[in-house]
Parts: structure tokens; C-alpha cells; sequence
């Protein structure tokens, strides 16, 4: 049940994997692909805002996303530093100002290599959601605590598929913060004939994890290590906001 | 839709939005620094004993986990439902003799390894900030100098 041998736990920064992914190595590409795969729920999200359909999110979303992993359509948006959130942001708005004084027909069709989106779950949860007169950019970076989150929960159930001890991640899922539905340690415990000593142990480690691999998570999207806290804080701040 | 759900463990209303019913505040929470170094809150006055094991003992009511910090920094978070009578691990609370923002400190009884009364202070869950925790360390430290 430990966590210690879970894979690496170094990664590059986002600036980083700019950079390689321009000289084109299909590693770096690989690594802004999965960037992009983690954080388009955001920015589809951003789009609706703006007015556009469902239909239309999507495929500005995608198309957003092909000239991003291209870098053909980003001049003049600076990444030297600063924040991945920040950077991707600046480079949507920069891409709807053009999409502006496109005609819509360009749009379509054009066969472009797409992101796989399954906007069913996020369209609906965003279309219900109440926005209470936020702005834009504070839906933006809300939307984006939740993508960081979603991530971190798929990569640690995605560590215990597999494993052949222990407790299963949906066993340990019920024991993170939450309201409704909380799940009772004693009845895990007869499930699997351990004592609650060894289930809090067994949650204590799981919320740990979470923890680490959240910050491996946001380490990714910063400039530097010392941002990692910092963007957590101002996270914690706008889901709260 | 979300207004009646509130976190178990911070008491806060769960965002709308927030990934699997989860409390998002205190998943990213989480991920903050524990703090090397910081104090075991949990601590006596006058020690630095080995930390409370866990934020409750066993015996507690079946959904009163409450998570430990690193080994050596425990910071015992707990929802806004303490009361004098409760007990936290070894530690029974008496009487709360303050509250902020950020938690509560209470009187409490430790029944072992010595019995003895002890100034206990509860940090809520997702105030347990390296800052947070590095102010109540100073305040520790300044009641434990005046302390007999």
C-alpha cells in the first residue's frame, strides 16, 4: 500500500515542455498533448461564456488546441513565464479575437487532428452551474482548480489499478473531504476484516498522495517550484470565491 | 443546487462544480506544504511530546476521521462542532478559552501518559497553513515561556 515507488515524481515545467515541443520531440509533444487533454474543460467553459453553442465550443476548442500544439497562431503572446493558466488564457483570448473576423465556414470541415473532448459531462455541469455574476476570468481559473483536481484524483486511481494489496481506490474515495455520501470506516473495515487502525492508516496515506501528486500536478503548469504553493493558495481562493 | 451540502470536515459549502460532490477546498488543501518543522499543535505546554497519532482516537463516532499531518506535524483539523466533553485522541476538552478564525484553543485533559491539563489548539481543516501553523507555534512558544 505505499506510494513510494508510484513513478517518477519529476516533471517539467510547462515552459519547458514548450520549448522542447517546438524543436518537435515526441516526447515534449506527447507531455503538451496530455497538458491540453487536462485543462481543454476550462477553456470550453470559457468559450460557452462567450455565447458560442455547444456545437461551436467544441470545435473552437479543438481547433484552439491543434494551432496550440502547432504554435502557428500564438505570436505575440509571451510564455518566458508566469503561470500555464495565465499563458493559456491569454493565448484563447488571443485566438476568439481572430475567430471574430473569421467567417464561420473556415471553421469547419477543415479536417484538423483533433484533442479527444467529451464535453457531455462538462457541458452539462457547466450549463447548470450558477456563475452569481463572476467574471469571465474568474469562472476561468475556478473551472481550472477543478481540471487540477480531476486530474489528480484520475492519476491516483489510476496508481491503484493493479495493485494486488490493499484497498482499492473506490474503497478510499468515500474518505476524501466531502459532504453527502461520506463512507463508514467500520463497515470497510468488517468488509475487509482489518481494524480501523489499518483503515485510517490506509486513508491517511491515500490523502497524502493526493496531496503529493497534487503538487506534482500544479508544478507542472508554474514556472518554478516556489510558484507550486502559491498557486494552490490562490486556487483554494477562487473555488472559495 | 448545492447550498445544503456542506464539507463534512471544513463546514464550508461545497463549491457548485466541484469534481465528484468532493470538497474542493480541501482537496487542493492538500497539496499545501505541511510545514517541516512546524509544531506538533497537538503538543502540551510545556513539551514537545511525540504527536497525537491520529486527530481522534478509535473509539470516536465512525465518520470522525480526521487526517494526521506528516509524522512529526500534526495538525488536528476538525469541523465546527467541538464542544467541551470531546474527546481528541487522549486529550478531553473542557473548556474553550478562545476562537478565531482560523480555530479554537480549549482546556483539555490528558489523561496519559500523565494526567494533566493542557492548553489544546484546534486548527480548522484548510486553515492549516504553513503561516497559520507558524502563528500558533509563536503563540505556543510565548504562553509555554510563561508557563510555570
Amino acid at each position: 500500500m505505499a506510494y513510494g515507488r508510484a513513478g517518477p515524481v519529476h516533471h517539467d515545467h510547462w515552459t519547458v515542455v514548450l520549448q522542447a515541443g517546438e524543436s518537435g520531440s515526441a516526447g515534449a509533444q506527447q507531455a503538451l498533448s496530455r497538458l491540453c487533454q487536462t485543462y481543454w474543460p476550462p477553456l470550453y467553459a470559457y468559450i460557452r461564456r462567450e455565447g458560442y453553442s455547444p456545437e461551436d465550443a467544441r470545435d473552437l476548442t479543438q481547433e484552439f488546441f491543434f494551432h496550440f500544439l502547432q504554435r502557428d497562431a500564438l505570436a505575440g503572446v509571451n510564455p518566458a513565464a508566469g503561470k500555464f493558466r495565465s499563458y493559456l488564457l491569454a493565448c484563447l483570448k488571443h485566438s476568439l479575437a481572430n475567430e471574430r473576423e473569421r467567417a464561420q465556414a473556415q471553421r469547419r470541415g477543415g479536417g484538423l487532428p483533433t484533442i479527444p473532448l467529451e464535453p457531455g459531462d462538462t457541458e452539462t455541469r457547466y450549463s447548470i452551474e450558477p456563475t452569481d455574476g463572476l467574471a469571465p476570468d474568474v469562472l476561468f481559473d475556478r473551472h481550472w482548480a477543478f481540471a487540477v483536481i480531476e486530474r489528480t484524483l484520475e492519476t491516483l486511481r489510476q496508481e491503484h489499478v493493479g495493485r494486488d494489496k490493499g484497498l482499492a481506490f473506490e474503497d478510499l474515495e468515500g474518505f476524501l473531504p466531502r459532504g453527502r455520501g461520506r463512507a463508514s470506516r467500520s463497515e470497510l473495515a468488517a468488509q475487509h476484516g482489518i481494524n480501523l487502525n489499518a483503515v485510517d492508516a490506509a486513508i491517511h496515506r491515500v490523502r497524502q498522495r493526493f496531496g503529493a501528486l497534487l503538487r506534482r500536478e500544479v508544478g507542472q503548469t508554474v514556472s518554478s517550484e516556489r510558484e507550486v504553493e502559491e498557486e494552490i493558495r490562490y486556487l483554494i481562493s477562487i473555488v472559495g470565491s | 443546487m448545492n447550498a445544503e451540502n456542506r464539507c463534512a470536515e471544513c463546514g464550508r459549502v461545497i463549491p457548485s462544480g466541484s469534481p465528484g460532490d468532493l470538497c474542493a477546498q480541501c482537496l487542493l488543501g492538500l497539496g499545501l506544504e505541511p510545514g517541516p518543522g512546524s509544531p506538533d499543535l497537538a503538543a502540551p505546554l510545556d513539551s514537545l511530546e511525540p504527536p497525537l497519532a491520529a486527530g481522534r482516537s478509535a473509539e470516536s463516532s465512525d465518520d470522525a476521521f480526521r487526517a494526521p499531518a506528516a509524522a512529526e506535524t500534526v495538525v488536528v483539523s476538525a469541523p465546527p462542532t467541538e464542544q467541551p466533553g470531546d474527546r481528541i485522541g487522549r486529550y478531553k476538552l473542557l473548556e474553550k478559552i478562545g476562537e478565531g478564525g482560523f480555530g479554537a484553543v480549549y482546556v483539555a485533559e490528558q489523561k496519559e501518559p500523565v494526567k494533566r491539563r493542557v492548553a489544546l489548539k484546534i486548527i480548522k481543516l484548510g486553515m492549516d497553513t504553513r503561516q497559520v501553523v507558524a502563528r500558533f507555534e509563536a503563540e505556543r512558544q510565548a504562553l509555554a515561556s510563561i508557563d510555570s
